[in-house]
């Protein structure tokens, strides 16, 4: 899985380049997002306009991927599709990440 | 002695060469139902362009966009669920079988993979979402979200296959 990285008012924006976050590529998701985001000490959104379907792999993997920014940092989620949505809020893990639109400040919770 | 009576437009009829009598109309039959068979295999490849193809599929069914997602939502976690924890062989195939109801889309399937554990079927707890980031689980989802969306799950070990049978209210 290909995902697009860059910085935009110190917010590390990812992008990942594909429609399905699920079984099939969270293992490469999850080594992808690492690599782009070890190094980056603010923020981190990634932009989840384009997945249309995402299953409870890829909900475990964007929690393992907000577990290695470390420092309590949260993930923010923006623009999450109505699909993606539902797997949230049916696990209520709606709540642990910080959903937001693309054009929103970051929330700014590093320390 | 046996007499097939037969009637216009039933199809049945013998053939007049080079008739060139208009062609009866098209029959009316009963609507086709919807119904979606398929065979996989045991992989998450397949599992995924299996749901790819039922997206499509099941496009112009009768069916609000909640309901069609939410049959993606779970189809792929029990599919996935066969494919992940049944030791299933790579060339296991699973057999699928989707159906509109009156009120409800009615799910199927088969498979060779090992016994359901029984306790799955029971329910599921939700993994504690108010847990520091750090003890935050990364799995456990996929059971909660099942029993969250079907409306009954019914299981069965036959021989060496499952067979399981789940709805979602339509």
């Amino acid at each position: 899985m290909e995902i697009e990285s860059r910085i935009q008012d110190d917010v590390l924006i990812l992008t990942p380049k594909a429609e399905r976050l699920d079984a099939n590529c969270t293992v490469v998701f999850k080594e992808r997002m690492h690599a782009l985001s070890v190094t980056h000490k603010g923020q981190v959104r990634l932009d989840m306009s384009g997945i249309q379907f995402m299953d409870s792999s890829g909900l475990g993997a964007l929690v393992a991927a907000m577990k290695g920014l470390g420092h309590g940092r949260r993930l923010e989620l923006a623009d999450c599709t109505q699909p993606v949505m539902r797997v949230l809020t049916l696990t209520r893990m709606d709540r642990v990440f910080v959903l937001c639109d693309s054009g929103a400040p970051s929330q700014g919770t590093a320390a | 002695m046996t007499a097939t009576p037969q009637r216009f437009g039933d199809g049945v009829g013998p053939t007049v060469m080079g008739s060139t009598a208009p062609r009866p109309a098209e029959r009316v039959g009963p609507v086709q139902p919807h119904a979606l068979h398929r065979r996989i295999g045991a992989t998450a490849q397949d599992v995924s362009a299996f749901l790819g193809d039922f997206t499509d599929i099941t496009a112009t069914w009768p069916l609000c966009q909640t309901v069609l997602g939410d049959a993606v939502i779970l189809l792929g976690e029990f599919l996935n669920n066969v494919v992940e924890h049944g030791d299933a062989a790579p060339e296991t195939e699973i057999d699928i079988a989707v159906t509109l109801g009156v009120a409800h889309l009615r799910v199927a399937t088969v498979d060779r993979g090992a016994p359901l554990p029984g306790d799955c079927l029971a329910g599921a707890v939700l993994p504690d979402a108010a847990a520091e980031i750090d003890d935050l689980p990364e799995g456990g989802f996929g059971w909660f979200i099942i029993h969250q969306i079907a409306s009954d799950i019914a299981y069965e070990r036959t021989d060496d296959r499952n067979c399981l049978v789940f709805s979602i209210p339509a």
